[in-house]
């Protein structure tokens, strides 16, 4: 078994990275590897619990909700965060904010990165 | 856990985007926890135009002052700067030229990679 970081830059909405990333992870976790997920930059929007698009069936927020049931517990960047004007309340359960030493961290623990 | 060495590109021009400024904090970033990560930050593609002399610093100056007290350089691969027209005179003081064969060894030593 492996460990998978994800490191992911981009929004909701105008890119299919989150989608990608979402994608990866569960199918390393289908395979039994664990996975992490950083969010950075844009890519702090993903799992917002206010989301709504009635074009889409299903939000960003709901893949990573998922995730999040299937185990993984995905760290924002609090920088990013409050940049942004999100605060911890906006997130879905699951997802904490966080900062970049957690993502040092996260570096230190994973076998392979993939950035996104 | 344990010490990785991280190499850290920059593929984005510095306008545009603020992927200049915030790929330089998180290479500060991985550096700043317990596992005390190594980087080498590398321009290429559209990203050397960072490496020329005169370019506003502004929002980068503390990272990049961060990384050089830690004993790191700039890396611009040669082969871009040639792509656009720019000569080892354009460049700042602080940049490094290497070649794309050594950017090829960097990816093959890293235990892993970020681009921005």
């Amino acid at each position: 078994m492996a460990q998978i970081g994800i490191l992911l830059t981009m929004g909701p909405f105008q890119f299919e990275n989150w989608e990608t990333a979402v994608n990866i992870a569960e199918a390393a976790l289908d395979k039994g590897h664990q996975v992490r997920i950083f969010h950075y930059l844009d890519g702090i929007l993903n799992p917002n619990k206010n989301q709504t698009f009635p074009d889409l069936d299903e939000m960003p927020k709901d893949r990573f909700a998922k995730l999040v049931a299937k185990g993984v517990r995905p760290i924002a960047c609090g920088v990013c965060v409050k940049a942004r004007g999100q605060k911890g309340e906006d997130y879905i359960e699951g997802v904490t904010v966080g900062g970049l030493p957690d993502f040092a961290e996260i570096i230190g623990e994973v076998d392979k990165l993939i950035t996104l | 856990m344990g010490q990785k060495h991280v190499l850290i590109t920059f593929n984005h021009a510095p306008y545009g985007t603020i992927y200049y400024t915030e790929g330089l904090r998180a290479a500060v970033g991985v550096t700043s926890g317990i596992d005390e990560h190594t980087v080498d930050v590398v321009y290429l593609g559209d990203g050397v135009y960072f490496t020329l002399k005169g370019v506003d610093r502004k929002d980068t100056n503390k990272y990049l002052g961060t990384l050089s007290a830690a004993g790191y350089k700039l890396q611009a691969v040669e082969e871009s700067l040639t792509a656009r027209g720019i000569s080892k005179a354009d460049l700042a003081s602080d940049i490094e030229v290497i070649s794309r064969s050594r950017l090829l060894e960097l990816i093959g030593k890293a235990d892993a990679t970020m681009d921005f």
